[in-house]
This record gives C-alpha cells, sequence and structure tokens, in this order.
C-alpha cells in the first residue's frame, strides 16, 4: 500500500529529471563540462604506487560499542608498504543530542589512521591513493569538534601539507565546485565526454591547507574519478599519474585502491570472531535485543 | 618433500581442501600428516580463479582486469580439494585405514613423492599384473591384482573410444601370459584381429536340440510377432525331432506334412512359409547350428583367451548363444568345485562387451539370468564378469553393483555419471565431473584390484588395431592408384 506511493514518488523524480534534462541551464552545465575537459593519450610509466584504505565493524551492547579497525598500505601486488595499524577496543555511546554516532566516530578514527600511514609511507613511494576526499573529512569533522577526537584528527591532518604525492581518490564525488550545476561534477562530465583525460586542477583553502582538486579518466567509457591533492600541482602532474595509473586501471578505478579495500575490509563473520575473543559474544548485542522484542 | 599448499577451510577425515602455491592436476596425489600418521589423498578437483576476473561483467572491463590482475599474485587463487585413500603405512602393507580425524587446518601439504608411489602401485608378486602409468607421474607402473578380477568381477565403463576394447585386450593378454582362461563375448568382431598369444577365434555352434521351440524360432529368425508362424513350428518340433539322427530332416518332414495336410489353408500356407524361412536361415547361417556337438564348451579351451564371435548375429540370437555357453561354462565350473568331471579345472573369466545389450537395466534379455547367477554366486566357483559398456546407466544396476573393480572414463551424460557414483563409492561428485574431460586411454581405476584409486594412462596394446577409425579416405586413394607419390613433369624437368 505504501509501496504505490513510494512508486508514484519515484515516478516524479523521473519527471524532474527529464524536465530538468530538456533545461536551458542544464545544456549550458553540460557544455561547461565539456570545456574544461581536455582528452588525452597516456604512455605506461613504471611508478612505485601505494593504496591506503580502512575497515572497520562495530558491535553494539548496551551501554557501550566494541569496534574493531583495520588499516592498511599495501601495493598493487598485495605486499604491505608499512606495518598496519589495527585497534579494538570498547567506547561509551555519546551522550544523546551530540549527534555523533559510532559510525561517524569510528570513521575519524580510521581516517587518523590512514593519515598517519599516508605521511609515514609517503617518502618511500612516488603515489599514495587514499580512498576519499580530504575536503570532505575536513567538513565532517567540524562536527567532531565538540569531542576530544577533533584536536587528535588535526594532529594527523597537519604532516599531510604539501604532501605533493598524496591523492585522494573518490569514485562518487559529490562535488560541484567545477561546473556549479545542480548535480555533481562528475554527473556531467560523464555525460558528455567518455575518453581517457582530465580536468585542470584548482585550488581550495581549507583549515589552512591548500588543495588542489581536479578530475581524471583513466579507462575509456568509464566513470571519471574525482582526485584531491594536499598542494599546489600543475597540469603536467595530473598527465603523470594518468600515465602511473591508467595501465592497471579497472572500470577506471585504480586497481591498488581496490587491493587495499579488500585487504582492510572487515566483514562481519570477522568481527563476531573479535567479539568472542574479547569474551563479549555472551553478552546479547542492541540487535539481538531488538529481535527479541 | 615439497610443500605445495595449505589445509583451509572445513576439513574431514576422508575430504580436505586446499589452496595451492602452483598448480596442481587433478588426479594428482598429496599427503598430509594426521594425528594417525601421514595420510595419501588423491586430487580430485582443482581449480583456477582470479578474484577480480570472476567480478567483471563485461568484456573490456575482464581485460583491464587482466592487467591489473598480473601484478597482484594474490588475486590468483589455486583451489583444490582431494579425497583421502588412505594412511600411508597401511596402504603400504596393502590395506586402506582412513584417518579418524581431519588434518589441521593450516597443516602443509605435500606433494607425495614418486618413490612412494612406485612402492605403492608396483606390485611384482605374481597375482598382480601391469596395465599402465599413473596419469600424472609417468615414472610410476601400476599393477592391478588378476585374482581379483577373477573373483568379485570388473566392470570397464567408458564412452566410445575411450580405449574400453584396448583395455579389454590388454587384461586378455596378461591373463594369457599367467595361463589363464578367458571368454571374451565379441559382439563387433572387434578382436578377430588382435595377435596375442595363445589367443583362439571360435564360431559359436550350438545344437538345436537343446533348444526349446521359442528359441528355435528365435534363432531361425521367425519374428517374434509371428504368432502363427510359432505355433507351427512348436507343433513340427516334436520329441521325436529332437531325439532324431537326421533332425532338421525331421524337422521338415513335419512341417511338410502339415503343408501338404492340414485342413485348415491359412495353416498350409503358413507351415510353407516356416519351411522357406528354415531354408533360408540354414543357407545363410548355418554353419551356427550343429546337430553332433555335444556340449558348447568342446569349443572353449582351457588356459586360452577364447573369442566367441558375435558378429552377424541379431540381438536376441547372440543372447540365447551367450545363455547356453555360459550357463554350460558354470555348471562345468560347479562340477569341477565338487571334484566332478569338468572341463575347466581353473577359474574361467568371462568378458562381456556392451554388456548392456546382454543384461539391461529396464527388462530381462535372454541371458540376463544366467549373468546374474554369476554376478551374485561366480565367485564361490570360480567365474567372473568383465562387463564393457559405454552406457552404463542403461546396465542392469543389481548386476553392476555386484562388480568388485572398475575402469571408467569420459563419461559425459549426467546419468552414466550419477550411475557410476551410485555403484562404486570411491568415485565422488568432484571425481565424477572431471570424467567427461578424460582423453583416451585415461582411466580411473577404483576396487578391488588396484591398491588404491588412482587416474592412470592404460597402456596401448599394439597387437589390437581394430576399433581405430578407418581411413577411407587413405583407401580410397589407394584403391584409386592416386595415393602413390608421383613425380610430375615439371619436377621431372628440374631434376
Ligand atoms: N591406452 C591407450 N593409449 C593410447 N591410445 C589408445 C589407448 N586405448 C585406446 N587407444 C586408441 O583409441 C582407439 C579406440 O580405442 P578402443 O579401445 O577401441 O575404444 P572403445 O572400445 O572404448 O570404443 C584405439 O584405436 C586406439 O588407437
Ligand atoms: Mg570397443
Amino acid at each position: 500500500m505504501t509501496l504505490k506511493q513510494l512508486f508514484e514518488r519515484a515516478k516524479l523524480v523521473k519527471q524532474r529529471l527529464q524536465e530538468e534534462e530538456s533545461s536551458e541551464r542544464f545544456r549550458e552545465w553540460l557544455s561547461r563540462a565539456k570545456d574544461v575537459w581536455k582528452s588525452y593519450k597516456p604512455s605506461k610509466v613504471e611508478k612505485k604506487v601505494a593504496a591506503i584504505d580502512s575497515g572497520w565493524n562495530y558491535r553494539t551492547y548496551c551501554g557501550f560499542y566494541l569496534y574493531a579497525i583495520r588499516a592498511v598500505a599495501v601495493a598493487q601486488s598485495s605486499e604491505t608498504v608499512t606495518d598496519p595499524i589495527v585497534d579494538v577496543d570498547i567506547l561509551p555511546m555519546e551522550d544523546d543530542g551530540s549527534g555523533i554516532s559510532p559510525e561517524l566516530y569510528i570513521q575519524g578514527i580510521a581516517e587518523c589512521y590512514e593519515h598517519d600511514l599516508a605521511s609515514k609511507v609517503a617518502n618511500l613511494l612516488d603515489i599514495v591513493l587514499v580512498d576519499g576526499s580530504i575536503l570532505a573529512r575536513l567538513n565532517a569533522m567540524r562536527t567532531l569538534s565538540r569531542v576530544k577526537l577533533f584536536r587528535e584528527y588535526a594532529v594527523y591532518v597537519r604532516p599531510l601539507k604539501n604532501a605533493k604525492n598524496i591523492l585522494f581518490v573518490s569514485k562518487y564525488s559529490q562535488d560541484r565546485s567545477l561546473v556549479h550545476g545542480a548535480l555533481g561534477d562528475v554527473y556531467y562530465i560523464n555525460r558528455v565526454t567518455n575518453d581517457i583525460g582530465y580536468t585542470e586542477p584548482i585550488t581550495f583553502e581549507r583549515d589552512g591547507m591548500t588543495i588542489s582538486v581536479f578530475y581524471v579518466r583513466l579507462s575509456k567509457n568509464s566513470d571519471a574519478i574525482h582526485v584531491e591533492v594536499p598542494a599546489i600541482v600543475d597540469l603536467e602532474y595530473v598527465r603523470s599519474v594518468i600515465d602511473a595509473l591508467y595501465n592497471t586501471a579497472v572500470k577506471g578505478y585504480p586497481y591498488a585502491l581496490m587491493v587495499a579495500h579488500e585487504i582492510a575490509s572487515l566483514p562481519n563473520d570477522f568481527m563476531d570472531m573479535i567479539s568472542e575473543v574479547a569474551g563479549l559474544s555472551v553478552l546479547p548485542t542492541a540487535r539481538e535485543v531488538l529481535e527479541v522484542g | 618433500m615439497v610443500e605445495i599448499g595449505i589445509v583451509v577451510g572445513e576439513a574431514r577425515p576422508e575430504w580436505i581442501q586446499f589452496f595451492a602455491k602452483d598448480v596442481v592436476r587433478v588426479g594428482e596425489f598429496v599427503t598430509v600428516d594426521t594425528v594417525d600418521g601421514q595420510a595419501l589423498y588423491l586430487v580430485e578437483s582443482s581449480k583456477l580463479e582470479s578474484k577480480l576476473l570472476s567480478r567483471v561483467h563485461d568484456y573490456i572491463t575482464a581485460m583491464e582486469a587482466k592487467e591489473a590482475s598480473k601484478v597482484n599474485p594474490r588475486d590468483t587463487v589455486r583451489y583444490c580439494t582431494a579425497r583421502a585413500v588412505g594412511l600411508v603405512k597401511d596402504i603400504l602393507k596393502g590395506i586402506r585405514v582412513y584417518p579418524t580425524l581431519p588434518p589441521d587446518p593450516g597443516s602443509p601439504v605435500f606433494l607425495a613423492e614418486d618413490e612412494l608411489l612406485r612402492r605403492i602401485f608396483h606390485n611384482d608378486s605374481k597375482e598382480w599384473v601391469e596395465v599402465g602409468r599413473l596419469l600424472r607421474r609417468n615414472s610410476v607402473t601400476v599393477s592391478v591384482n588378476l585374482n581379483k578380477v577373477a573373483s568379485r568381477h570388473l566392470a570397464i565403463l567408458a564412452a566410445t573410444g575411450k580405449g574400453k576394447s584396448n583395455l579389454l585386450a590388454l587384461i586378455a593378454k596378461r591373463v594369457a601370459e599367467k595361463n589363464g582362461t578367458m571368454v571374451i563375448l565379441d559382439y563387433h568382431a572387434e578382436y578377430y584381429d588382435l595377435k596375442i598369444e595363445k589367443m583362439r577365434f571360435v564360431c559359436p555352434k550350438i545344437n538345436p536340440r537343446y533348444l526349446d521351440s521359442e528359441e528355435l524360432a528365435d534363432m531361425l529368425d521367425i519374428r517374434s510377432d509371428a504368432t502363427k508362424q510359432r505355433d507351427v513350428l512348436r507343433r513340427a518340433y516334436t520329441k521325436d525331432v529332437m531325439r532324431s539322427p537326421n533332425f532338421w530332416e525331421a524337422l521338415e518332414e513335419n512341417l511338410r506334412n502339415e503343408a501338404e495336410n492340414e485342413e485348415d489353408f491359412q495353416t498350409r500356407v503358413t507351415a510353407r512359409r516356416v519351411l522357406e524361412i528354415i531354408e533360408r536361415s540354414l543357407a545363410i547361417k548355418g554353419n551356427i547350428f550343429d546337430t553332433e556337438v555335444e556340449s558348447p564348451l568342446n569349443l572353449i579351451e582351457p588356459n586360452k583367451i577364447n573369442v566367441l564371435d558375435l558378429s552377424g548375429l541379431t540381438e536376441i540370437q547372440a543372447q540365447i548363444i551367450v545363455a547356453h555357453y555360459l550357463t554350460e561354462i558354470l555348471n562345468d565350473r560347479k562340477n569341477a568345485m565338487l571334484k566332478r568331471k569338468s572341463r575347466f579345472r581353473s577359474p574361467v573369466v568371462i568378458a562381456v562387451e556392451e554388456a548392456h545389450t546382454f543384461i539391461p537395466q529396464d527388462r530381462s534379455s535372454r541371458c540376463s539370468g544366467v549373468l546374474a547367477r554369476i554376478a551374485r554366486e561366480g565367485r564361490k566357483f570360480g567365474v567372473s564378469l568383465i562387463l564393457v559398456s559405454q552406457r552404463p546407466c542403461k546396465l542392469n544396476a543389481d548386476v553392476a553393483s555386484q562388480m568388485g573393480s572398475f575402469a571408467i572414463s569420459g563419461l559425459t551424460h549426467p546419468r552414466d555419471q550419477n550411475f557410476v557414483m551410485e555403484v562404486t563409492d570411491e568415485v565422488s561428485t568432484e571425481l565424477g565431473a572431471s570424467l567427461s574431460s578424460l582423453n583416451t586411454g585415461e582411466m580411473i581405476l577404483t576396487g578391488q584390484w588396484i591398491t588404491v584409486p588412482a587416474l592412470v594412462k592404460v597402456d596401448l596394446v599394439e597387437e589390437k588395431h581394430m576399433g581405430m577409425d578407418l581411413d577411407a579416405v587413405g583407401l580410397w586413394a589407394e584403391d584409386a592408384n592416386v595415393g602413390r607419390k608421383r613425380i610430375s613433369t615439371e619436377e621431372l624437368i628440374k631434376l
């Protein structure tokens, strides 16, 4: 019964998108996306590439939660380039009304670890890829300003400053600063271009850092990815990034990041084992309490 | 010892899974330590997978994934499963004892050493004979126990052209070397040019006096639905005919009598027709009948390989002949065991090619009774069967379940594969799935005649040339005299 209403709402969305697409401003955005896009014919250059990612999971119990994090820095060959960071701990829930969920909190800690790893390995490698957006991270961390973690977070962000070879990569970027359209930049870029290429870097100042932002597409007919570097970079730099990454990209996504994601992930069955080792498997989790009710 | 893998996942005492470092083929032997000691395992499945390539859904992404996978050795997974065939220390004593507990997860998996496999599969004692080599270890010869074949039966089940007849010829050769007695029921005249020592070719003879009227009608090619003709024959085939020194004349006399003097016109016509049929039958295959022979056994010699040529006979005729011969052989062997007068003083092995036509699953044949009896109790009297078939699922399951040993290859039909898995407890689903990919001469040998189940490359019997596809094009060319090498004028000038 509600399903029918939901479908009707969904149909409205479709209508709105269709109307939007026939509008004048939509055509303008598309043409702007086309203008900023530069096609490029890459040539393979061997570079030392590594990727950083973290996986985390948690279980809520009455009055606290148990979390586990692992952050890794690995090469495309799956070899770790420095010791991974792992963390298992229990925390009480933040006070009601703080707006800080366990997810947000754990994500914050995990990002600290990622940044720590990134700055540690940056001088060993040509390119260090991190899954995510530093701009989005900094924005999100503002909500943590009331908790202790915020100061700690800043400590780990600081070393990234001017690290030219640390690249934050995101596949589903919501950034709208380039085309200034109703939807994210990648939406328009993917609509009007399909070849390997890039956009010119533009820079932002945030929390005392200069961050260059650009888009690249690593394989033909794939989605462009959003890249941020916490330093000032030029076109030459962007092209060299494509040269280093396109050869092993899968569907336009850097392979090293896929490997890192795989190695870092902490699936539920692992989490079960961890809670068992922590001696907590005998306690009902919050979810189980719900199930009984 | 070479470490090739690590035990992962759930392990059971009889079955393990492992990740391999490098290529490991189905049919390979590996060892793993268990609490009971070192156990030998037969690799039943070997899977090679790129985790990345398994996830892609289009060609272009697959091409990209291929490049990416190349730089990541962890992306390639070699996953194998293996079945325990026994504890090494016991196998070496000739007994199969399974481990009571699975190996610990994480246990190293070793490649079984050639030397160990040689000690397991090669046997010089007199009841063992060599039939081939381990498929994955060319240097390890494989022996089988002929005593088990001669007492517990054998089934050779494989698709056409996979080497069933070759294996049977090889066994015949080995039996001949041991002065054994064998009867091969050769339905397709496949063995007539097999030139091994002690081989004899026998045109079966049957004394019509020993046939009942229905059998006689079948042997004479009277159609099974021609009931009137069969009635006429039954009336004419009297006790006097049976005892008459001139069997055919007496029979024909009775028929002629009916053809001339019977009141009913239709019956007279039928009798004349039967006379014609007998005349034609005797002209075409009269040499199969011999009104003088006492027993079919006289044609079969002990300590020889007797090839009974059943080609040229209809299915029913072949069945009748087989029924008579086998009944006689079984009775003779019973006499021998009772120390009465007998022709065969030692065990007889009977090989049945196209076994599914002689003991079909869904109906009974003229000889299924005696074959079932031999399968059930032949062991007591020293008569054993070697059943050869390319359609195992059409074989009588009760008879097949009496088979103590098996040679299996190249079965593609799921029903045949299932049948094999049902009648042998050693061919599992995993191994069964690999059956269809075995090449000619590559067979799974299992059961009592081999120390432990193995994938074996059976030796080719050079003396056997039949079954090979004939070279029609070559023969035509030869026949038309164009196949010979001729020098063209052009070439002559160049010379
Ligand atoms: N063990 C073997 N090694 C090599 N070739 C073989 C072997 N067995 C059979 N062949 C070849 O395959 C052909 C068919 O073999 P055959 O025994 O007649 O098969 P089947 O009886 O199963 O139809 C033979 O002509 C022979 O050349
Ligand atoms: Mg054959």
